[in-house]
């Protein structure tokens, strides 16, 4: 059976019609043929042999009829016409929309999720992390020895478990890497998610001075539990390299902000030889008037840390060779080497070098906020969020926490989070809790000095 | 030279549609279920344009027109994926020796692979799978007086037959016989499927993709003149070329995804009140078709940025190119429903060629490596 294109065939394209078979569904499209079956392309549906049949169900030509060309704009709602208002998006499409995916696993992300049930919230929600989800306490951190506290005590719960009592689904060790906020889908490292809102929780980074030297990647920073894991690691290494040399294993901490200060007075207090170099005259510089100043760098000195105010960085050099401290044949012989030695000019301009077994840098936090910045979403120095309701310029995206920036602040402190968690839940549940926007507190958490912060008047109280 | 001359030159999509509907459409079935290779088809549609759009070397205007290449690859996608495909080597291959740094091959053979005289095709997922330490590098060569001596093995390189050249890389083995130290030390050069000690084997039956002209490739001893030579060391080189190898793979995906869509809207005509029960209906993923296109856009005059920034946000278009495709030929097939799985039925070819797109170099998993690996470095 063959037939060719007919006189008929040879008109515009225009004019070619397509043909659908009732039975099963199949398209005769006039301008395709059906060359498996010997109709070549233009054949007119009626120039097609009688003896012709569907080629999928075997229907003859009296079960196909024409279908109508959609007048133009009109093909995707002719899509559905079963659909009642949903315009072919589907049905099903819309109920997937319920769920809510949070981005970190941090305080803010936990929270969100935490606030989420509380308030009633019983659909899917996905807690997305980059790292395994373990809940911890960022702010025990710093003071962790002086507690008596191992990284193992520090990990309260894992996030596995956390998950299933909050009945989240986690997606670990996942990037979150963009967002198409018009089709409400992240892009994640291990596959796409759909959601009805998306909470930013992504926190803070370390931030990263411009080091000088060779041995600038050995000095370490620390804003999460397994970086703060490879500190104490590496303390443990230098002390036992130390005490074999019959002395104190030597830790530098560059810049005295709050972390700087806390680490400083917590190593101190667990028996290392701490120097911590600030840049500002006296510790905390920024923050506090300079009476509380002074009285937080005579606690600290002490506590027998040795603080030196207004330095300039110079080099972070390989320590001389011999080996004088023994950390890297010790017990410890896989942990890498951090041994350097760091020139520096003090308040006086002299010259100044040092070698040390172990080097942090504490030059604060950044706001994590590359996701938003892809995604479109305004981002200042955070994410920038409605003051009262948290969310984004996107009504479904909402941010919380180290990320999040309200009426032009950071958070920065642990204090808001949960205030925060629970008017995003609440305006995801349909129950507004309006955010209240107050003055950050920081806590300096050292003992004999402990201190309050309020940010808006730079003033100190001793508590 | 009058408006007509300069015009003659540069790429016109309704000719080329013309060429998919007179060339390639009618070949499909045998394609798909007899594995025949197209080769006329290949060149008709490179006669009318199909695999000059980003080679501004080739084109009067001098531009490179990233996005005319991935339209070029929809058109003929929309009938056929595995055509695609090879429109997509024919590609490949052509942007290397574009860039490479032979201005022999420029003269001598890139205006043939430009046109669709020369066929081509690209020996670089090995390659590719060994810079992001998925797989160990197949192909060594020992330097001899005007070239080098290649061997080794490559399981699958496609786009290829009698007269065909495609490009690839090898190892230069020192005096000793050991290779250099560290990736990025290797040699990319263009071969001939002629060449003495080139052997290409058939390689077992291909589940939609038998038609690609794909074979295993035994080098013994092969002979590379240096004027074959497109880098060395390949490092610098493959940083320039890397976006414009992955970005225009999504020219595969976008025209299987419209062909999709086109069927679900056929579907839809008798079953529309019952797949609005569906997620992805056609207007969804045209809409997020029309997203991916606009990131094309976005992306294609950084083609060349060596950064790793940039080259995040191409690896990140190209696994979203394989998601969608994966969820388009998936819900097409629930939305034909049993006529899907007729033979004959274009929705379960769509399928098939659908996880192809996923799976070849660079494959979705590949993909979400080399992006957490450029996440967790800070890059992205």
């Amino acid at each position: 059976m063959t037939a060719g294109p007919s006189p008929q065939g040879e008109r515009s394209a225009a004019a070619l019609r397509r043909w659908l078979c009732e039975a099963c569904g199949l398209v005769y499209d006039e301008a395709v043929g059906d060359v498996d079956s010997g109709v070549a392309p233009g054949t007119r549906f009626e120039d097609i042999p009688d003896d012709w049949r569907c080629p999928i169900c075997g229907v003859g030509k009296a079960d196909f009829r024409p279908i109508e060309p959609a007048p133009a704009g009109a093909a995707r709602s002719a899509a559905a016409p079963g659909a009642s208002g949903a315009s072919g998006a589907g049905v099903l499409a819309a109920q997937a929309r319920e769920a809510v995916v949070i981005v970190g696993a941090g305080a803010a992300g936990w929270g969100a999720a935490r606030a989420l049930r509380d308030a009633g919230y019983r659909g899917p929600l996905t807690l997305v992390t980059a790292c395994d989800g373990t809940v911890y306490s960022k702010p025990a951190l710093s003071v962790a020895l002086g507690r008596d506290m191992t990284v193992e005590r520090l990990r309260e719960q894992s996030g596995a478990a956390l998950a299933a009592e909050l009945d989240v689904r986690l997606l670990e060790r996942a990037w979150a890497i963009d967002l198409d906020r018009a089709h409400r889908r992240l892009l994640t490292t291990r596959g796409s998610l759909r959601y009805r809102h998306l909470i930013l929780a992504t926190g803070a980074r370390a931030r990263r001075p411009d080091l000088q030297g060779l041995a600038a990647s050995r000095v370490l920073a620390v804003n999460d539990l397994a970086a703060y894991a490879t500190l104490r690691a590496a303390f443990d290494a230098a002390s036992l390299g130390a005490a074999a040399l019959g002395r104190k294993a030597r830790l530098l901490i560059v810049g005295a902000g709050l972390v700087g200060c806390e680490f400083a007075n917590d190593f101190a207090g667990a028996g290392a030889q701490v120097t911590l170099l600030e840049a500002l005259e006296l510790p905390l510089g920024a923050r506090l008037d300079p009476p509380t100043a002074n009285r937080l760098r005579d606690a600290l000195t002490a506590r027998g840390v040795s603080f030196e105010g207004g330095i300039a960085l110079g080099a972070f050099a390989l320590p001389d060779a011999g080996g004088s401290s023994g950390a890297s044949s010790g017990p410890m012989h896989a942990d890498p080497d951090r041994r350097l030695a760091l020139d520096w000019s003090n308040a006086a301009g002299e010259k100044r070098r040092a070698d040390f077994d172990l080097a942090l840098v504490a030059a604060g936090v950044e706001p994590e906020v590359r996701l938003a910045r892809r995604a479109g979403l305004t981002v200042a120095r955070g994410i920038v969020v409605d003051a009262q309701t948290l969310s984004t310029a996107d009504e479904s995206v909402f941010a919380l926490g180290d990320c999040a920036e309200v009426q032009g602040s950071l958070g920065s402190t642990v204090e808001p989070i949960l205030r925060q968690a629970r008017t995003i839940a609440g305006q995801i549940v349909g129950k507004p809790v309006p955010y209240d926007a107050r003055d950050p507190v920081w806590i300096v958490k050292i003992p004999g000095l402990p201190l309050s912060i309020r940010s808006a008047r730079s003033t100190a109280e001793q508590l | 030279m009058g408006a007509n001359d300069f015009a003659v030159n540069l790429p016109d999509s309704a000719a080329l549609a013309a060429a998919v509907s007179g060339a390639l459409d009618p070949l499909i079935g045998q394609i798909d279920r007899e594995g025949l290779y197209p080769g006329a088809a290949l060149r008709a549609l490179g006669e009318h344009g199909a695999y000059r759009h980003h080679l501004a070397s080739q084109r009067a205007d001098g531009e490179c027109d990233i996005v005319g290449a991935v339209d070029a690859m929809t058109a003929i996608g929309r009938s056929c994926g595995s055509s695609a495909f090879m429109t997509w080597c024919q590609d490949a291959c052509a942007w290397y020796v574009e860039h490479g740094r032979s201005d022999v091959l420029r003269q001598t053979v890139l205006p043939g692979v430009a046109s669709g005289a020369i066929l081509g095709g690209t020996g670089m997922s090995n390659p590719m799978k060994y810079f992001a330490s998925i797989e160990r590098i197949a192909l060594q060569g020992k330097r001899v007086p005007g070239g080098w001596r290649v061997s080794g093995y490559l399981p699958w390189v496609s786009n290829l037959g009698a007269g065909h050249v495609f490009g690839t890389a090898f190892s230069p083995l020192d005096a000793a016989g050991q290779p250099p130290a560290g990736a990025g030390q290797e040699v990319m050069a263009l071969m001939h499927c002629d060449w003495p000690g080139l052997t290409l084997s058939p390689v077992p039956p291909f589940l939609a993709m038998d038609g690609t002209g794909t074979y295993a490739l035994q080098f013994d001893e092969v002979f590379v003149p240096d004027d074959h030579v497109l880098a060395d060391p390949i490092g610098p080189w493959l940083r320039r070329i890397r976006n414009g190898f992955v970005l225009m793979q999504v020219g595969i995906g976008a025209g299987i995804i419209e062909g999709c869509i086109g069927l679900m809207r056929d579907a839809n005509l008798r079953l529309g009140h019952v797949n609005v029960f569906l997620e992805d209906g056609p207007d969804a993923i045209e809409d997020e078709l029309g997203s991916l296109r606009e990131r094309v856009a976005r992306l294609a005059p950084g083609v060349l940025d060596p950064s790793d920034g940039q080259f995040a946000d191409v690896l990140t278009t190209r696994l979203m190119t394989s998601e969608l495709t994966l969820r388009a030929t998936q819900s097409t097939m629930l939305h034909t429903g049993a006529m899907g799985y007729a033979l004959a039925s274009p929705a379960q070819r769509r399928l098939r060629e659908g996880y192809f797109v996923a799976i070849v170099t660079p494959a979705i998993k590949h993909l979400r490596k080399e992006i957490d690996r450029l996440m967790s470095a800070g890059t992205r």
